[in-house]
């Protein structure tokens, strides 16, 4: 009889032998002679991915079966392994067309550079406006992705609004700014022309935001473009000193290190915090304004509000703390402790010239342990609400 | 012919072999099920709202007399000071004599959004000290504040000095305003009112985006390429995953104290510049007289070691030592050689200042 583990276990060996197979057939296209062929790919995977999405698909499959504590990390490893496959694809496409290439190993060395800097740049977004996601973000999925999540998840609205909005692979179009500018110079008139104000605040703020993620997100792209210079740049270094790369690993470290070089120097910019900073701000006031359209929805419909729960909370923070020095004179009280005032004050209106010892960096060896303390355990005591 | 780089053909091999790690490593991790963590044994002896004061039981038989309240960060969860067995601060410093107790701080949710920074350190941090001290009979005892917790653990000492017989503090950032303070860069425009009316409690998830933004390939890429080395041994792999829990497990942020922690910390400097009131009351670093051991890290990056080493200029004390640990911000609890260094130096400095 067989259980679940033996299940996965047979799962997998079956998966293992297919992955052989799979990249058995790959490496005969590595033979001398035989031309990658583009876009076309084995099995009828092609292009950026082939190599990740299968085992993405599979591994995906076996996440569900991990306990909970797991589940999390594998799904991170995951993303890591589309990341570090989508690398060893495009370097591998480089290499196999300089491996036929009969010009100057010079021309072949800037081919290399163009072509890795297109895959790091999301190459395929044709919109005339940069797309804020390409690049850094697509050819990672890193810190965007996870402010995407962040942003959709106070929205009433859909959380994918942005992506929707967008022509698919490119930013918010001139077209749909074009429209929302028409909507908003509507001049409010009539019953409903609050809702309309609202309606055209919102979709000034939406806009300001729009504009705020896509500046934040083309500056981010400027760390790709950088890190495929800097990887060119070190790739060529170790060609000239005879020192060939020691596989992939060592490929994606040293793309790592890039990465990792030209994002400090991004983040090194007046502009980063600034940027970052003025996405946020703008994330806010379009939630703080969605929030207060909301509150209007709910009084209508006689429901409670988050200004009315923001008020309730702050009653009941204010009584708990006026109970706290309550029960804190009580027990000074009961103990005989006097109130009387404590001693900062006064120390901090009179600054003490000290002269202290030089820093020491000691480590003394712990002495024995020393006499037993005369404790007073108490039961266990509760204050407030739990 | 063309000299590559890289054999084609070495990519395939070597991206076969990671296809398989990972699959086998699906497998490793399906078997190591869940980790635990906060391994030694401990007591809950008081509570207050979501806040829990644990005492651990102590190892040696005649524990030090002063006890030693940890205070960690708000930001993350304690347990990083208990980690597992062989990787425990809170361990360490009871084998080392200590008695010790540890706030857990809990997960503030929507009821918790008007906490604010008086109400951390005048109140809870301040019943959990009264507590110990009826406890044992004392008037003070000692305190060892960790990252944020250290600043609260200032902040603390010199409005209730009467409190602390001595402060240890650990990674702690004290001026928020030194050079490469990239956190500290990123809050300056940040409109903070408007982001507390907004959301309230601030989403733990955003703490987290900020942290691993600091170095987003090493942090979201390369640490789970290195991952695949362990996928085999499970041991390791428990360990990673112990890690990996504690860095995503991250509480939401009461939002008025996140609001002045963020406006008179990171933008407004006031700890070392002046003017930090709490609960209506000032708060100087020249009003921190007790005896200070100072431990940072040289290689932080969340808090760097300036904005740390700048206590011994604006400290109230005569009895200042400050430690140097070779690491960086995580390795000051969990690497070997901590384990090895910082505990023992913390019990014995506060050795040499028992009565």
């Amino acid at each position: 009889m067989t259980g679940p583990k033996d299940s996965t276990d047979a799962w997998s060996k079956v998966w293992l032998d297919a992955q052989k197979q799979y990249m058995d057939t790959w490496m005969q296209m590595s033979q001398p002679g035989k031309n990658w062929p583009g876009a076309q790919a084995p099995f009828g995977w092609g292009g950026a991915g082939a190599w990740a999405d299968p085992m993405q698909q599979w591994t995906r499959l076996m996440t569900q079966a991990l306990p909970q504590g797991s589940q999390d990390a594998s799904t991170r490893l995951l993303d890591l392994g589309k990341s570090y496959m989508n690398l060893g694809e495009t370097f591998w496409q480089i290499l196999q067309q300089g491996k036929d290439f009969a010009g100057q190993e010079t021309d072949w060395l800037e081919a290399m550079k163009k072509a890795f800097s297109s895959a790091c740049s999301g190459a395929g977004s044709s919109g005339q406006e940069a797309d804020p996601w390409s690049g850094f973000a697509t050819f990672w999925g890193l810190p965007m992705n996870t402010w995407e999540r962040f942003a959709c998840s106070f929205s009433p609205l859909p959380g994918a609004l942005e992506k929707a909005l967008r022509p698919e692979g490119g930013a918010v179009s001139s077209d749909m700014t074009r429209a929302v500018r028409q909507m908003l110079s509507m001049p409010p008139v009539g019953y409903t022309r609050e809702w309309q104000e609202q309606a055209q605040e919102w979709a000034q703020l939406y806009m300001e935001y729009a504009r705020a993620m896509q500046e934040f997100g083309q500056l981010l792209g400027k760390v790709s473009q950088r890190a495929a210079e800097l990887f060119s740049q070190k790739v060529t270094g170790l060609l000239k000193e005879g020192k060939p790369l020691e596989g992939l690993r060592a490929t994606y470290n040293l793309w790592i290190d890039c990465g990792e070089d030209a994002y400090a120097e991004v983040m090194g910019t007046p502009d980063f915090p600034h940027l970052q900073a003025q996405m946020v701000n703008a994330l806010m006031r379009l939630k703080r304004h969605e929030q207060a359209m909301m509150d209007e929805m709910m009084t209508a419909l006689n429901m409670p509000t988050r200004r009315e729960l923001d008020t309730t909370h702050q009653r009941v923070h204010g009584l708990q703390q006026q109970l706290g020095a309550l029960q804190d004179a009580m027990e000074n009280v009961t103990s005989g402790e006097q109130q009387a005032p404590e001693a900062p004050r006064a120390a901090a209106r009179a600054p003490a010239a000290v002269k202290r010892p030089a820093p020491a960096k000691k480590k003394a060896a712990a002495k024995p342990a020393r006499s037993q303390a005369k404790r007073r355990v108490q039961p266990k005591k509760t204050r407030g609400n739990s | 012919m063309m000299q590559l780089p890289l054999q084609p053909d070495q990519i395939l091999k070597d991206a076969l072999d990671f296809n398989q790690k990972i699959s086998r490593g699906m497998l490793t991790l399906r078997d190591v099920g869940d980790v635990e963590v906060g391994v030694t044994p401990k007591e809950a002896v008081y509570r207050e709202d979501k806040l829990v004061l644990y005492r651990y039981k102590p190892t040696v038989d005649k524990p030090a007399k002063t006890p030693l309240l940890i205070v960690y960060a708000l930001v993350n969860r304690p347990y990083m000071t208990d980690l597992q067995e062989d990787r425990s601060i809170v361990r360490n410093l009871l084998d080392h004599g200590e008695d010790v107790y540890l706030i857990d701080w809990g997960y503030p949710d929507g009821a918790d959004r008007f906490l604010d920074l008086n109400d951390y350190i005048n109140r809870y941090i301040h019943h959990c000290v009264q507590h110990i001290c009826k406890a044992h009979g004392l008037r003070k005892i000692n305190l060892l504040g960790i990252c944020q917790g250290g600043t609260f653990s200032l902040c603390y000492t010199a409005l209730h000095a009467e409190r602390v017989a001595n402060l240890v503090t650990m990674v702690t950032p004290v001026d928020f305003h030194t050079s490469r303070n990239v956190l500290s860069d990123w809050a300056r425009e940040l409109d903070v009112d408007l982001l507390v009316d907004t959301v309230g409690n601030v989403p733990g998830e955003l703490l987290n985006w900020s942290f691993l933004s600091l170095k987003p390939f090493r942090l979201t890429g390369q640490k789970y390429a290195d991952m695949t080395d362990i996928l085999d041994d499970p041991k390791k792999l428990r360990n990673f995953l112990r890690m990996e829990k504690w860095i995503f497990d991250s509480p939401d942020q009461a939002g008025e104290a996140f609001r002045e922690f963020i406006k008179y910390f990171y933008q407004q400097n006031r700890l070392v510049t002046g003017g930090l009131e709490i609960g209506g009351r000032g708060v100087s670093l020249k009003q921190v007289t007790v005896p200070v051991l100072n431990v940072y890290a040289t290689e932080d990056h969340l808090v760097p070691p300036e904005s740390s080493i700048a206590l011994e200029q604006h400290v109230g004390t005569r009895d200042y030592t400050a430690i140097a640990f070779p690491g960086g911000h995580i390795g000051i609890y969990v690497s070997g050689r901590s384990q090895k260094e910082v505990p023992p130096a913390i019990a014995s400095w506060l050795q040499e200042r028992s009565n």
